[in-house]
């Protein structure tokens, strides 16, 4: 799935991220749960948590990894490029931040870009700055050469 | 395992080559357009998903222990994923 682990262009609060990430999976903030330390999720999961996101701190252009853990059956079936790119665009959107997300199979070369306007492209990252753990952009494809482009507010 | 020693000896050209692959010490290592080598198969790798690659990373920070399985309950991680992650930690850490 894509939408389980995605970088952000900037560092975001709880508060702010909850609030896009109840609104793009319709939940409500109660089901979700934001970790910075995963030591600390056992006690903050409740029988109602349907979501469990640890949040991380990295270096390069997305200061914020977010990782997604779905806990219902119903968000873990949420699967499909068009569906995932949806849900990512309206994070995006709502964060009015740019959102970087693995295309491909773990360890892959293919990035795709996220813009709160929809556009979607495909991205290629700083290999010698990734071999340090940091997410630095080489480049990015041109958005009209890819077949996806999310409309304003689709998903 | 000594992934750097076989890197230098497919950078000497004493690996096997087949195409884009290089075989060296019974492990395949393909090679990406940008030139970056990548393991592919053979002894001491373990290829893991998604689930059992983020699995690993809870084992590698808690060891085998009760805590690691609550957090691994909290991510609602599968006992597949687990699994595998487990024989991955356990097979590094023998060689340790």
């Amino acid at each position: 799935m894509l939408w389980q682990d995605m970088l952000l262009g900037r560092w975001v609060s709880k508060h702010d991220l909850v609030a896009a990430l109840a609104a793009a999976f319709g939940l409500t903030p109660e089901q979700i749960s934001v970790v910075d330390d995963l030591q600390k999720a056992p006690e903050l999961i409740g029988p109602d948590t349907s979501l469990l996101v640890q949040r991380t701190r990295i270096a390069g252009d997305f200061p914020l990894y977010l990782s997604l853990y779905p806990r219902t059956a119903q968000l873990r079936r949420l699967q499909g490029d068009r569906v995932e790119l949806g849900v990512i665009h309206r994070i995006a959107a709502a964060l009015q931040t740019s959102i970087l997300i693995g295309a491909g199979e773990l360890g892959d070369e293919q990035w795709l870009l996220v813009e709160p306007d929809g556009t979607i492209a495909s991205a290629l990252l700083d290999q010698a700055a990734l071999d340090e753990d940091r997410y630095v952009l080489r480049e990015t494809h041109s958005p009209a050469a890819l077949p996806l482009k999310l409309a304003r507010g689709a998903g | 395992m000594n992934v750097a020693a076989d890197v230098a000896a497919i950078n000497r050209g004493d690996a096997l080559r087949d195409g884009d692959r290089y075989l060296v010490s019974g492990r395949r290592y393909g090679i990406k357009a940008t030139g970056r080598l990548f393991p592919i198969d053979g002894p001491g790798f373990h290829r893991l998903d998604r689930g059992a690659f983020k699995a690993l990373g809870v084992y590698n920070r808690f060891g085998l222990s009760a805590r690691a399985e609550a957090i691994l309950d909290a991510q609602d991680m599968a006992e597949a994923a687990r699994e595998q992650a487990r024989v991955a930690w356990r097979a590094e850490h023998r060689t340790m």
